[in-house]
């Protein structure tokens, strides 16, 4: 009988796993991120639709996504466009801080320094037959303490967002029109407040592109506000410190700790082809600022690792940088 | 904990579990579509619903719940559909794979079935398994006997009829 026991749980073990289940599993997370983001404004996710059409051919990419539209306020400061089923349309929503419930949700927070704040968005919505595009395009105002408008780096901040949102929409655009109406396709472009503090505003973009999988890619401005500038990650140290060495060689130690624990976690560090490895951090990667006060280092999926890794964050330890970090964005 | 913390513990268990999870849907369903469904579904349940998590200790046999009760709605549905619709079904591509052992859980039904995946497969412990099944530990363990006996009959069965 215990031959017979061991037998089966050796058949159980064996049971072959998918290969797309991990994918599957990630998208059911994501699509049930997005519907939680929605929920209350939106009628029903078309679940029954997200499953069959992942089981209708393993081949076929499974298109997360709802089959109608609604015209109902998305979010607090968001009203959609309603756009048609069947039509081609191109909605642009330009929505201006004049209504009640939407002042009040874009109310300004007061702190030190600066004042950031998202006044206005635009909407970037497209739908024909199998492709989709959702982009939100949101609009800052950097302010100063007394409130007067800071113009150039109001304009520069903007300006940095709307070149970004317009490579999103091209390269959308473009795929479009290459597929001449058979294409399958969908953009999701979202963003949100991800630092607010004393010292920092930023703002994080999550793109989604949904295709035969889904590739997100990630993207964070900040704003120093004290100063009112747009910083990127050298901003955050002394001037001239080599940064980049410290923290590229602990991500390497990261990630060599969690492939030695756990065999499934894969990075591009010693791979077969040289070309993918993780060498050194540039300038323009993505991070941000944890509430703890920890600076975090963001990869897009397949920029360190195979994309079923997806986007991977690494937490460096204040103590790596404490000899070159500018006081107050660390704890 | 708030909410967003324990939606990210249940993720994280999600994409550590998943085969498992999968297995044990197997186990309900037989073959890879339908198993692979459950799976997502009751992922996209459980980020959902991640709230109503109390307790970080109990997310993985919440899951295991969830997993259990979608198989059971799969099954039922497919049941329907079988009586509806029994000619279609008889053309229908789904892969099935010949485990006979695997097949001799059949014979349990479906807490008991849960109660031996998750004992001699899974290696849970009693009181997680009872948690599981919302059930007392007794009950747990007396199910655990009454299934073991049901399958030392139906694996000494195919033995006998393998000698003979």
């Amino acid at each position: 009988m215990n031959h017979k026991l061991n037998q089966l749980k050796q058949d159980y073990q064996n049971i072959p796993i998918p290969e797309a289940l991990k994918q599957q599993t990630k998208l059911s997370i994501e699509k049930a991120k997005a519907d939680l983001a929605e929920s209350a404004k939106t009628t029903k996710p078309s679940r029954q639709r997200l499953f069959q059409a992942a089981k209708s051919d393993a081949a076929e990419p499974a298109l997360l996504k709802q089959d109608t539209k609604k015209s109902s306020v998305f979010s607090f400061w968001i009203v959609r466009g309603a756009a048609g089923a069947a039509a081609a349309i191109t909605v642009l929503t330009i929505l201006v801080n004049s209504n009640a419930s939407i002042a009040y949700a874009m109310e300004r927070i007061p702190v030190l320094g600066a004042i950031v704040k998202v006044i206005t968005f635009r909407e970037y919505e497209h739908r024909e037959n199998d492709m989709e595009a959702n982009i939100k395009i949101p609009k800052l105002q950097i302010e100063d303490r007394e409130g007067n408008l800071l113009e150039d780096s109001t304009n520069k901040l903007n300006d940095k967002i709307e070149a970004y949102t317009n490579e999103i929409i091209a390269a959308y655009e473009a795929d479009l029109k290459a597929a001449g109406g058979e294409g399958i396709q969908a953009v999701d472009l979202d963003y949100e407040t991800v630092t607010d503090n004393d010292k920092l505003f930023s703002l994080r973009f999550h793109q989604t592109v949904t295709m035969a999988g889904a590739v997100q890619m990630e993207k964070i401005y900040h704003i120093d506000k004290q100063t009112g500038e747009l910083i990127t990650l050298k901003d955050l140290f002394q001037e001239g410190a080599d940064y980049q060495t410290p923290i590229t060689e602990n991500i390497k130690e990261q990630m060599k700790n969690q492939m030695a624990q756990d065999e499934t976690i894969t990075y591009w560090l010693d791979s077969d082809v040289p070309e993918w490895n993780f060498t050194e951090l540039s300038d323009s990667v993505n991070f941000f600022i944890s509430e703890s006060g920890k600076l975090n280092i963001v990869f897009d999926e397949y920029k360190v690792a195979p994309g079923f890794m997806g986007v991977v964050t690494f937490e460096i330890p204040t103590e790596t940088v404490k000899d070159i970090i500018k006081d107050g964005y660390l704890l | 904990m708030n909410s967003q913390k324990m939606q990210q513990l249940v993720e994280q268990e999600l994409l550590s579990s998943y085969d498992s999870l999968y297995r044990l849907a197997y186990t309900y369903v037989k073959n890879e579509s339908d198993a692979m469904d459950i799976v997502q579904e009751s992922s996209y349940k459980a980020i959902k619903n991640s709230s109503s998590v109390k307790n970080a200790a109990f997310i993985k046999t919440w899951l295991w719940r969830i997993v259990i009760n979608t198989s059971l709605e799969v099954l039922r549905k497919n049941q329907r559909e079988v009586s509806f619709d029994a000619a279609k079904e008889q053309g229908k591509e789904d892969i099935y794979l010949d485990f006979d052992t695997i097949d001799a859980l059949d014979i349990l039904n479906e807490k008991e079935r849960a109660v031996i995946v998750l004992r001699y497969f899974e290696e849970r412990k009693l009181q997680e398994i009872a948690d599981v099944l919302e059930e007392n530990l007794n009950t747990t363990k007396s199910i655990l006997y009454r299934s073991l006996g049901k399958l030392r009959i139906k694996l000494t069965e195919g033995e006998l009829s393998h000698e003979s």
